[in-house]
């Protein structure tokens, strides 16, 4: 039996008495509570697509509450619907009885939340407190530069101007003075390169990585040129995102390649990628003395380093560069590594060019 | 302080230490005793506009170009700036600045309100000395003044 029949037999309007034989009345339940049901059944999915592509999200549970208790809610109205017809009012109840629950469930867990949902910074103040970081870390860079200046200067011009005056040990400790200023230096500038990336906006374009990765594998061939070293650059997927900063990644993960294989002859750096359940990986993987992966949780953090700098120089900031960037750009980076047995850094993009 | 008739170049610098290292620089081009120093934004707009002993229209003395720093006690250094190439008698007069901030506005700011070059001071000394000599060679001996 249908609406159509129905009308034209209003003697048989189904729950006639209720809707007052009226098959309007009749109508304009029905046609409320299909889009009701319909209405309520896709809220859900909706918050269930959020909290499944924004893992990060705080109190994901209290969505999937929502979810249940909305989707029980359309039930309900689709038993409004069903019983027009059918008198399933057993059912009809246990419906409502379940909704009733999930939704005194929703009610309760609500309360001790609140206080703490209110307390979750806006996106506008992390956005306000991000920029008075950078702000700060950016002055602080610029006003540490001064006084280095002033020490590499004066120690330069003690060494021009009474250089010859000097002990020999005298001029050996002077130039440790300079090297030392050279290195906070070179710390400055990478901080502030560090910093200065939060800042700079993404300009997203198509990027062949392989072929950037050969003219920087190239360029830091040239700095090492009596070392024996064998550069493989596999094709790969072409990529999307910003140039100038993916260079900077490959100039990180290929420079770390090239000086942690000091020694090994010969070394052998590989770029490549490969499909990870339905997704790009790019590596960079070499031969060298690698690292210990109870370390590797530190690996990416600034002036982090695993090793110490008489081995290796560095200031520790270009990996936690390369993981700012692989970020910006909607994607992750990670490493494998065994001691003496060199190492792989994989990277993914998410081709948005995300912010 | 240098003699009047000397000044080619006025530096505004408020770090004696970049001053002394300013002044080695371009010593070490022969600069020594052409080099003026203003210690803040107020000695250096007096220098121009003030009632002291060094009123330039008065005794004459033109800059062949002016060092200037941005961060600077009392009168910033783009205060300096505006005032100076706000005024019919200093427009013409070349401002570098030469300064430790990189910053994206100052730059503008600085190049929006006439600065005719703009350096960032680079920490390490020699690199420093290259720029500052390169700076006062360039502006002091090569560049052509207005007048």
């Amino acid at each position: 039996m249908n609406l159509l029949l129905a009308r034209e037999t209003p003697a048989f309007l189904p729950h006639g008495y209720c809707y007052l034989w009226q098959p309007g009345v009749l109508g304009l339940h029905l046609v409320s509570d299909t889009v009701i049901t319909l209405s309520y059944y896709s809220i859900p999915v909706g918050l269930v697509w959020f909290v499944r592509h924004r893992r990060d999200v705080p109190f994901d549970w209290i969505f999937w509450l929502f979810a249940i208790f909305i989707a029980g809610c359309g039930t309900t109205h689709l038993m409004e619907i069903w019983t027009l017809w059918h008198p399933d009012y057993w059912l009809a109840g246990a419906v409502k009885a379940v909704t009733a629950l999930a939704s005194i469930g929703t009610a309760v867990a609500l309360v001790p939340l609140l206080p703490k949902v209110v307390k979750l910074p806006s996106p506008d103040q992390l956005a306000a407190a991000n920029k008075e970081l950078e702000s700060f870390s950016y002055s602080v860079s610029h006003d540490l530069r001064s006084p280095l200046r002033a020490i590499d200067g004066f120690a330069r011009m003690l060494a021009e101007d009474h250089g010859a005056a000097l002990a020999p040990d005298a001029q050996r400790q002077l130039g440790v003075i300079r090297a030392n200023a050279a290195r906070m230096g070179q710390l400055i500038d990478d901080l502030l390169a560090f910093s200065r990336l939060g800042r700079k906006a993404i300009e997203a374009a198509p990027v062949d990585l392989a072929e950037l990765a050969r003219t920087v594998a190239e360029e830091l061939r040239r700095e090492v040129a009596d070392r024996p070293i064998e550069v493989a650059i596999e094709s790969v997927p072409p990529a999307r995102g910003d140039r100038s900063l993916l260079r900077q990644v490959l100039i990180n993960l290929l420079g770390n390649a090239f000086k942690f294989t000091r020694g090994r002859a010969p070394a052998r750096i590989t770029f490549g990628a490969r499909r990870d359940r339905g997704e790009t990986v790019y590596y960079v993987r070499d031969n060298g003395v690698g690292f210990d992966m109870a370390y590797a949780a530190k690996l990416f953090g600034v002036f982090q380093r695993l090793h110490r700098a008489e081995e290796f120089e560095g200031t520790g900031v270009g990996l936690a560069l390369v993981q700012r960037i692989v970020r910006r750009h909607g994607g992750r980076v990670w490493a494998e590594a065994r001691v003496d047995e060199g190492a792989s850094f994989y990277f993914t993009l998410s081709g948005r060019g995300a912010a | 302080m240098n003699a009047p008739h000397e000044v080619e170049i006025l530096l505004v610098e408020d770090d004696p230490n970049d001053v002394e290292l300013t002044l080695r620089a371009l010593k070490d081009r022969n600069f020594v005793n052409q080099v003026f120093v203003a210690r803040d934004g107020a000695e250096a707009l007096d220098f121009f506009f003030g009632d002291g002993k060094h009123r330039w229209h008065e005794t004459g003395i033109v800059p062949r170009v002016i060092l200037l720093d941005l961060k600077l006690p009392k009168v910033d250094g783009l205060e300096v700036l505006r005032r100076l190439k706000g005024d019919e008698r200093t427009r013409a007069l070349p401002v570098v600045i030469l300064t430790s901030s990189r910053e994206e506005p100052d730059i503008a700011a600085a190049y929006h309100l006439g600065a005719n070059s703009y350096i960032v001071k680079p920490v390490d000394f020699e690199a420093f000395a290259r720029a500052v000599s390169d700076v006062g060679l360039y502006w002091a001996l090569l560049n052509e003044p207005p007048h």
